[in-house]
């Protein structure tokens, strides 16, 4: 206010006076409205003083009569005192005969009930009387009664039981049972009788049903057995095992024996639903075995619709069941056992699949006479169409429908867990399937070589990318469809990893007992031809060493077919191996000198020229003392070699794995060989020839310390070595 | 353990190694040497106390290919032999006897007797009838040798046995073989082949082929436990056979790199098992499994109803697989040895002329005296 301008002040005051206008309106009008009420109340307050005046009077009157009916009602009280207790006693002495003449008149009451089968009225009096005939039974009229009683009632009771035998529905039944109950029969022959009928009555519904047609559907099994059951589960629980006011309270042992008794009598029924369960739901046989049927079969599955029917009506009424015995667990068991089939059913057909394609390689069998050219594309469109085939069929036909039959009624967890099993199971049975070489029937070497090559390669490619993929391509549009990244489910990684050990492990193992079965065999060639030597002037490398290299070759020329190298890293390697395939066939290499045909003729012209090689004096690999005291100083310091090692997965790994072993070989068997100094010249031959020939095989410093060695081993074991003419092996080697 | 080695270097190449089995006070070892000069015998003497190898070099002339130390008589020993740059295949078989030790200046092998067959490969002592006959065999017969005075009582062509595939990727004639110590009989090797005949009726008792996926070097018979042999082979792998179940082997121990040359059981403890190979290593292999000492903890375990004994029991089992590898040679280990004096001491004889005399790890001791 003080900080306001003189034309704000002026408009405040404006309001100011606008609003006590305002309000002294208001004022008056509440004044003027309470005015008549004022006027009305002095009125009524007027006429309420003269009527009081006369009220006074009235009410001493009021008084006084009062006080004379008292004392009138006092004496009346008197009078009848005496007479009152008396008629109360008698009145008392009324309702005892009263129901003295009840429980006289019961044995005629009961059997008019018993005669005009009121069975329930019955036993509802005789329950009524029967604490008291057991209270007084001593007195011999009531002994009487109640012997008459008893006759009477055990006719009853064996009517209710007659009665009961004809039934047809499980409430009349519990009805009666519930007579007998409180007729005093013993308890747990009730719930045997009980139960005994129930089933009756539910076989005998089951049969009326089976008539009509054997149980297909899974509505006929609900109503079949699942209702039926749970209306004898549901009366057999109030009758056994609630409390109710009926019946005395129950103990826990008998709750317990009761439900005991429940289940062990419906366990025969509950076995013939799953019977009956298991029959409508069992897969159809051709699944496994029509591999196109697999695809065009509807989805769901009539059998998923089963279950799914099965499992609602569980939920809805069986509801007893599921309380009294677990029926829901149950079910979810024999569903968790179909799907684990129906998920193995499906990817069983990958294993089949790839086993088929396996034994159709080899028909027709290939020969020795199949061009290497047809042989290599064969083999890579085999190698190449089974993969692609392997990983669609996993995708498209096998978890594909099966999440399609599945995913409706089942949580993506549980789907997505029953899935994983399924593929380790299949995954194992594939690995081993193609880790043992199928027994029976005559396979001839050269296809068992390309079955067994051909699975290395096929599990060594699994290890390398397919499994992964199948596992990434399932992860990434099971979780998330939109997601386009392709990574794998953390549930599947370990899968995953564990699966590529595996295979890569069964490839190794084949490719190794495929390749040492070559090792084995050529190392025994080479150990009968030496020890066997026959003392004479060298005049050519020894002829076993032409066997080994012709088969050196095959087996080279077979494992590039199913190992393929992308490149190589020195292009001598390729243009060798150009120069080879270009003969072709197997047999025109067999008929190839396997100098000029596993090298270019470079070697031969260098040999010749003597330009790289220190050959024309005397030898590489020669006797030198010296030089074998140094080659053995240097040994000193060399690593240890594993002769047998893991072979790796390329024609140069598996020709080295070879040369390494012939080697070896060749060192051991010269140190029990004969020799002398022609058989130490006929081995300067052989390491010559070998030193050449094993130059693209495994050229390296290793094998020409081996080769060193072995000349050193034959100059020691020799007491008169002379070393061979250089122009005489020369002469030897070109031959 | 590498250091409780002791090494001794022949400087002469050798691949024949045996024990001298007479000699159960001190380990004595008998090596011969190959080469075209300076061939002999060594014999080693072993102290364990002091870590020491005695040695002395008996002259022999020939290359020697085996040795076979009497059993009953330490200084008594047969040689299998060939001329230096004579074809081996000739072998012949020489009895010797030694001088005593303790004459250190005398070097010198008395001939005592020879086997009239040439081309044997190895001879080998009855272990029960010690001094009075041996078996020995060439690439495709087994004989049985009376010595006093030298006869040949039995002759068995065994060619067929160990020849029976042409194609077979292994050697096909007998490589080694073994006096069952349980009964008159000797097991042999060779090819894939493995197979039993009784000296008395000269009948085959088993035949098993295809035994490994290459020829076949070694064996050896386990003396606790009748029926079980181990063979070595070229496909590196040991494996155990219980030789009246022939289907599979009851245990295949791997390891190797190469061709396994020898395989030795413990003679008390035969859990153990020594085997070599050409890829220069010794290994010792656990097989409590498939040993005698398998039922004796058996019974103990269900004789005790103690659960602390079980426990014990348990946590002290030792349970099959490699103990130790023994790196100290550079060469193929053409034989490893049992020493017959000390239950945990072994030799192994590389070409090079390596001897290496070793010991059971001591852990693995005490596990197996259950201490």
């Amino acid at each position: 206010m003080k900080e306001k301008t003189l034309n704000g002040l002026m408009e405040e005051d404006n309001v100011l006076t606008g609003e006590i206008r305002e309000i002294d309106g208001d004022m008056k009008t509440l004044v003027y409205e309470n005015y008549s009420k004022f006027i009305s109340a002095t009125d009524t307050i007027r006429k309420m003083k003269s009527n009081v005046e006369n009220m006074e009077s009235e009410m001493d009157r009021l008084n006084e009569s009062m006080n004379s009916l008292t004392h009138q009602t006092t004496t009346i009280n008197q009078a009848l005192g005496p007479n009152r207790d008396k008629i109360q006693q008698l009145s008392r002495a009324h309702n005892q005969l009263k129901r003295l003449q009840f429980i006289f008149n019961l044995p005629s009451r009961l059997s008019r009930c018993l005669s005009t089968d009121q069975l329930a009225k019955a036993v509802k009096y005789y329950a009524r009387a029967a604490q008291l005939l057991d209270h007084y039974k001593h007195m011999p009229a009531f002994k009487g009664i109640e012997r008459d009683c008893q006759t009477i009632i055990t006719k009853v009771k064996s009517q209710i039981e007659s009665k009961m035998r004809k039934e047809d529905s499980v409430e009349k039944i519990a009805e009666n049972i519930r007579l007998l109950i409180l007729l005093k029969e013993d308890v747990p022959e009730l719930r045997q009788k009980y139960l005994k009928l129930g089933k009756v009555l539910i076989r005998e519904f089951g049969q009326e049903k089976k008539q009509a047609g054997p149980v297909t559907s899974a509505e006929e099994l609900v109503d079949v057995y699942i209702v039926p059951l749970d209306t004898v589960v549901q009366y057999y629980n109030t009758l056994f095992v609630e409390n109710s006011e009926d019946f005395p309270p129950k103990t826990k042992q008998e709750i317990k024996d009761a439900n005991q008794d429940l289940s062990e009598a419906i366990q025969t029924c509950i076995n013939s639903f799953f019977e009956s369960v298991t029959k409508i739901i069992a897969l159809p046989v051709r699944i496994p075995n029509e591999l196109d049927n697999v695809i065009e079969e509807k989805r769901p599955l009539k059998q998923t619709r089963d279950l799914q029917i099965l499992n609602e009506a569980l939920a809805e009424k069986g509801t007893n069941l599921s309380m009294a015995v677990a029926l829901d667990k149950q079910m979810s068991q024999v569903i968790e056992v179909w799907e684990n089939e129906l998920v193995n059913r499906f990817l069983c057909t990958v294993v089949s699949g790839m086993r088929d394609r396996m034994s159709e390689l080899i028909e027709p069998p290939f020969t020795e006479d199949t061009p290497y050219d047809a042989l290599s594309e064969t083999l890579a469109q085999f190698i190449d169409i089974s993969e692609t085939w392997c990983r669609e069929h996993v995708y498209n036909n096998c978890l594909i429908p099966l999440r399609e039959c599945l995913q409706e009624d089942i949580e993506q967890s549980s789907f997505t867990e029953r899935i994983s099993n399924g593929l380790n199971s299949m995954w194992h049975s594939l690995a081993e399937h193609l880790g043992t070489f199928p027994n029976g029937g005559e396979v001839s070497q050269l296809n068992r070589h390309i079955v067994c090559l051909v699975s290395s390669r096929l599990c060594f490619d699994f290890a390398d990318h397919i499994i992964a993929r199948i596992y990434s391509e399932f992860s990434s549009k099971s979780a998330n469809p939109l997601s386009r990244h392709e990574s794998i489910d953390t549930i599947f990684l370990s899968d995953c990893q564990e699966l590529t050990e595996l295979f890569s492990q069964t490839g190794q193992t084949l490719l190794n007992n495929q390749i040492m079965e070559d090792g084995y065999a050529l190392s025994a060639k080479v150990q009968t031809h030496y020890l066997s030597l026959q003392s004479k002037p060298p005049t050519k490398p020894s002829a076993v060493w032409r066997e080994v290299f012709t088969r050196l070759q095959s087996v080279e020329q077979l494992v590039n077919i199913t190992f393929p190298q992308p490149s190589s890293p020195e292009g001598r390697d390729v243009s060798d191996s150009e120069h080879d395939y270009r003969f072709g066939s197997l047999a025109s290499t067999l008929e190839a000198p396997p100098i000029q045909a596993t090298h270019s003729s470079q070697s031969l012209a260098t040999m010749s020229s003597g330009t790289g090689e220190p050959l024309g004096n005397v030898s590489k690999f020669g006797n030198d003392v010296t030089l074998n005291m140094m080659h053995t100083i240097n040994k000193l310091f060399e690593d240890r070699v594993d002769v047998y090692r893991p072979i790796e997965p390329s024609a140069e790994g598996a020709c080295g794995a070879l040369v390494r072993v012939l080697l070896k070989t060749l060192q051991e068997v010269v140190r029990e060989m004969w020799v002398d100094c022609n058989i130490y010249q006929q081995l300067q031959v052989d390491v010559e020839y070998l030193g050449i020939a094993l130059r693209s095989y495994a050229g390296d410093e290793k094998t020409s310390s081996a080769l060193r060695d072995i000349v050193s081993g034959a100059y020691m074991r020799c007491s008169d070595p002379v070393s061979i003419n250089a122009d005489d092996l020369e002469r030897m080697l070109a031959h | 353990m590498a250091e409780s080695s002791c090494v001794h270097g022949l400087r002469h190449q050798a691949r024949c190694l045996t024990s001298v089995k007479a000699s159960t006070e001190e380990s004595q070892f008998l090596v011969g040497t190959v080469g075209t000069k300076d061939n002999g015998v060594c014999l080693l003497k072993y102290d364990d106390e002091q870590a020491e190898v005695k040695s002395i070099m008996y002259a022999h002339a020939d290359e020697v290919w085996d040795i076979a130390s009497c059993p009953a008589d330490e200084n008594l020993f047969f040689t299998v032999h060939s001329r230096v740059s004579e074809n081996p295949r000739q072998k012949k078989v020489t009895l010797w006897r030694k001088p005593v030790w303790s004459q250190e200046n005398d070097t010198s092998l008395v001939k005592v007797t020879r086997l009239e067959q040439e081309g044997i490969k190895r001879v080998l002592w009855d272990p029960v009838k010690e001094n009075q006959r041996v078996v020995s065999f060439d690439p495709t017969h087994i004989r049985l040798h009376d010595l006093d005075p030298v006869s040949t009582t039995v002759s068995l062509d065994v060619s067929q046995t160990f020849a029976s595939d042409p194609n077979s990727p292994s050697l096909r004639e007998i490589q080694n073989a073994v006096w069952s110590p349980h009964e008159a009989a000797v097991v042999a090797v060779g090819d894939q082949c493995l197979a039993g005949w009784d000296l008395r009726s000269g009948e085959s008792q088993f035949v098993r082929q295809k035994a490994h996926k290459s020829t076949i070097r070694t064996v050896d018979y386990n003396a606790n436990k009748p029926h079980h042999v181990a063979t070595g082979g070229d496909d590196a792998e040991v494996r155990i056979w219980d030789i009246r179940h022939l289907g599979e082997p009851i245990m295949t121990v791997s390891g190797h790199t190469h061709w396994v040359w020898s395989v030795a059981f413990n003679t008390f403890h035969d859990q153990l098992l020594l085997t070599s190979s050409s890829d220069t290593l010794v290994n010792l292999h656990n097989v409590v499994s498939v040993s005698s000492a398998s039922y004796l903890r058996n019974e103990q375990v269900s004789d005790s109803t103690d659960a602390d004994a079980d426990a014990y029991w348990n946590s002290y089992t030792p349970t099959d697989g490699l103990i130790c590898t023994y790196d100290q040679h550079e060469d193929s280990v053409y034989s490893a040895v049992w020493s017959p004096a000390d239950t945990w001491t072994f030799a192994s004889l590389s070409y090079a002329g390596r001897i290496v005399i070793s010991q059971v790890p001591p852990d693995e001791r005490f596990k197996i005296m259950g201490v």
